[in-house]
């Protein structure tokens, strides 16, 4: 698949989510909600280096709900975004608010600015119909913001998409260096999940702690169970091949405290022998299944702590994860 | 509930900003949706997915892989119309009208014990694993043609797709609900949770050593991201014997360890124990595919393997990758 075509097919995943509204009127270019989490990576000079945004917590303060940004520069920053469409931070102890971006300035108008790393105070919309190509995809409706003035150190131009965030900062780092950074994951309202392609492998339980009901008395029929999801994602350019040596897809195991295997899933199941070359991607495979809380023996297993450890029975055992959980017993 | 007042919010921001009519049965290739069964159920949990597209006589369809592993070429018409297309025959069967009057009956060839069904509202108050939803459009299946089997309901939420269905079998009721979906390759929508993860850049990593490029500058450079999630209303312990908090190792096809990001690198020695979530912390690495004489790896097959250095160490993940080198 080119380049482009790739861009393309997340480009249009991103239009799906933001729903193909032909002007962004009043766009939220800064999601301001407890757990959004984006994630850059560095370029040019800064091409070691990551950034992590994260809105941590919300708080009022005379009367106006403010969300905790951290990850920009060296302090924490209380942000609201005003009625006009301007993203304001807060001093608590001054109780003060300035304006970090003036996302409904006219284009082409000069807005003042105190955001951080800004050398010249001034900031201006140049577009709203920016392109931005970058590791997310490739888009034609990004707000641009350039910063006049900058010579050599400083911001120099920032991408926002609506509803998504800042995806490019590109700043003076002294004499020739120049840095970028490009968003390549976010987190955004608790449901919406962007990324750059990526191949990935996650074990996901339904519980950190299970609750196993021992009154009246232990049925084992009855036991509380555990769901699992084994989640294999490939969005990149290749397919990733998967070798398995037998029918079976997936295995999981439950450890005690001990070390002590207590549970696994393959135990007592019989799979044709058969290899099996499975290239896989682009997309989503997920295996999900219950597991009883019970030891080999059908009783509720004991207080404790345990490690679930699930895998794809691939050969070599590549794709691999564990989460650990705890067991508390109700009388 | 945790995972109600995330999913609510963001869902009406995607109705406000669509201000069309709903898409109860979004058809993107990708898609995913995983259900709970209650009732007399196997162990393993029906996965529902949206294999591919292709395209029939000019027209195109999604390949939906459904409950009891049905497969169903699937289109959806501007009338809010479901159509499932019999490639063998070219004849395409209702299955949803999902804009029909409410309580008015309209075939349906959905289930293959019942010939009509009905939109009850769109409005019911949906309670489940995935959350709580005001806007759910309830379906009934009319007179069944089978004695014991086929389904009596499904629950649709708006831009999602199916939240319950509810069926009879002969060994009893079942009912499935959404646990977890992706839909539009960056919506998800989930249970309350505990998952770790690892995602690199690519499966494929290729090292050129084309002219005039300079071998010893051939290195390319992998994004590890490692994930955890805490979306529970309980917290996790992490307890950190030393100032570390996170490490990976990449082996070989032999199992050896041929790059390792803590190599080199000195922690203070601090006892550290925090309680974590509800929320979700990523660490990315940038690796450096070379080996530890800093010479690009040979081609062939790796495994990454990431982990959280806590006491035990209990989150971890890894993945597989390919070096290839390019003349």
């Amino acid at each position: 698949m080119s380049s482009k075509a790739l861009h393309m097919r997340f480009t249009l995943c991103l239009a799906a989510l933001l729903c193909v509204v032909p002007a962004f009127a009043g766009a939220d270019y800064f999601p301001l909600q407890a757990g959004n989490q984006w994630v850059y990576r560095g370029s040019g000079i800064r091409a070691a280096e990551t950034m992590k945004l994260e809105v941590t917590q919300s708080a009022e303060f005379d009367g106006r709900t403010y969300y905790l940004l951290d990850g920009l520069g060296e302090s924490d920053h209380w942000l609201r975004m005003g009625e006009d469409g301007s993203l304001l931070r807060y001093d608590p102890e001054t109780k003060q608010e300035e304006v970090w971006y003036h996302f409904g300035a006219a284009e082409g108008e000069k807005y003042n600015t105190r955001l951080p790393g800004v050398c010249c105070g001034l900031a201006e919309i140049t577009s709203r119909k920016a392109e931005y190509e970058g590791p997310v995809g490739w888009f034609d409706y990004a707000l641009e913001v350039r910063y006049p003035g900058t010579f050599q150190v400083g911001i120099d131009r920032e991408v926002f998409l609506p509803y998504v965030g800042l995806v490019n900062r590109g700043q003076g780092t002294g004499g020739p260096g120049y840095a970028h950074y490009d968003l390549i994951y976010a987190r955004l309202g608790g449901v919406t999940h962007i990324s750059e392609p990526e191949l990935g492998f996650g074990l996901t339980l339904d519980s950190a702690v299970y609750t196993i009901n021992l009154m009246p008395s232990p049925d084992p029929r009855q036991a509380q169970r555990l769901t699992a999801r084994l989640t294999l994602r490939n969005t990149g350019w290749e397919p990733a091949m998967l070798v398995f040596p037998s029918g079976q897809d997936f295995d999981l195991l439950l450890r005690n405290d001990k070390g002590e295997v207590v549970y696994q899933w393959s135990t007592g199941k019989f799979f044709p022998e058969a290899v099996r070359r499975l290239p896989f991607g682009p997309g989503e495979k997920n295996f999900a299944f219950s597991v009883p809380l019970s030891d080999k023996e059908g009783n509720p297993l004991a207080v404790g702590r345990y490690v679930a450890e699930a895998w794809l029975a691939t050969q070599p055992r590549s794709y691999a994860a564990s989460v650990t959980f705890e067991v508390v017993h109700a009388f | 509930m945790l995972g109600t007042r995330i999913i609510t919010a963001s869902l009406l921001l995607g109705a406000a900003a669509f201000a069309a009519e709903p898409d109860y049965f979004p058809l993107h290739p990708g898609n995913q949706w995983v259900y709970r069964c209650t009732g007399n159920c196997g162990d393993e949990l029906p996965v529902l997915e949206i294999a591919r597209d292709g395209s029939f006589n000019g027209t195109w369809y999604a390949l939906l892989r459904g409950f009891h592993g049905r497969e169903t070429w699937l289109r959806q018409d501007s009338d809010g119309v479901l159509w499932a297309l019999d490639p063998d025959s070219g004849l395409e069967t209702r299955w949803y009208s999902f804009f029909a009057p409410v309580g008015e009956p309209f075939d349906t060839g959905a289930d293959p014990c019942s010939r009509s069904a009905s939109v009850v509202t769109r409005e019911f108050d949906y309670r489940g694993p995935a959350g709580r939803f005001d806007d759910v459009l309830q379906l009934r299946y009319g007179e069944r043609a089978c004695a014991d089997a086929g389904a009596n309901e499904e629950y649709f939420l708006p831009w999602t797709g199916i939240v319950r269905r509810v069926e009879t079998t002969i060994a009893g009721p079942r009912t499935y609900d959404l646990i977890y979906s992706r839909t539009g390759g960056v919506t998800v929508i989930a249970e309350p949770h505990l998952s770790f993860g690892l995602h690199i850049d690519r499966s494929l990593y290729d090292v050129d050593f084309m002219p005039p490029v300079d071998p010893s500058r051939s290195i390319p450079v992998m994004t590890a991201r490692i994930a955890l999630t805490n979306a529970t209303d309980q917290p996790v312990s992490l307890v950190w014997p030393s100032g570390q908090r996170y490490d990976l190792e990449i082996r070989n096809e032999r199992g050896a360890v041929v790059w390792r990001w803590s190599d080199g690198k000195a922690f203070p020695a601090v006892f550290g124990e925090e309680k974590f979530g509800p929320g979700e912390r990523n660490h990315t690495i940038l690796v450096p595919l070379a080996g530890r004489d800093m010479k690009t790896l040979p081609p062939g097959r790796y495994t990454v393997t990431a982990w959280l250095t806590t006491e035990p160490i209990v989150y971890r993940a890894s993945v597989g990758f390919e070096v290839r080198h390019v003349f």
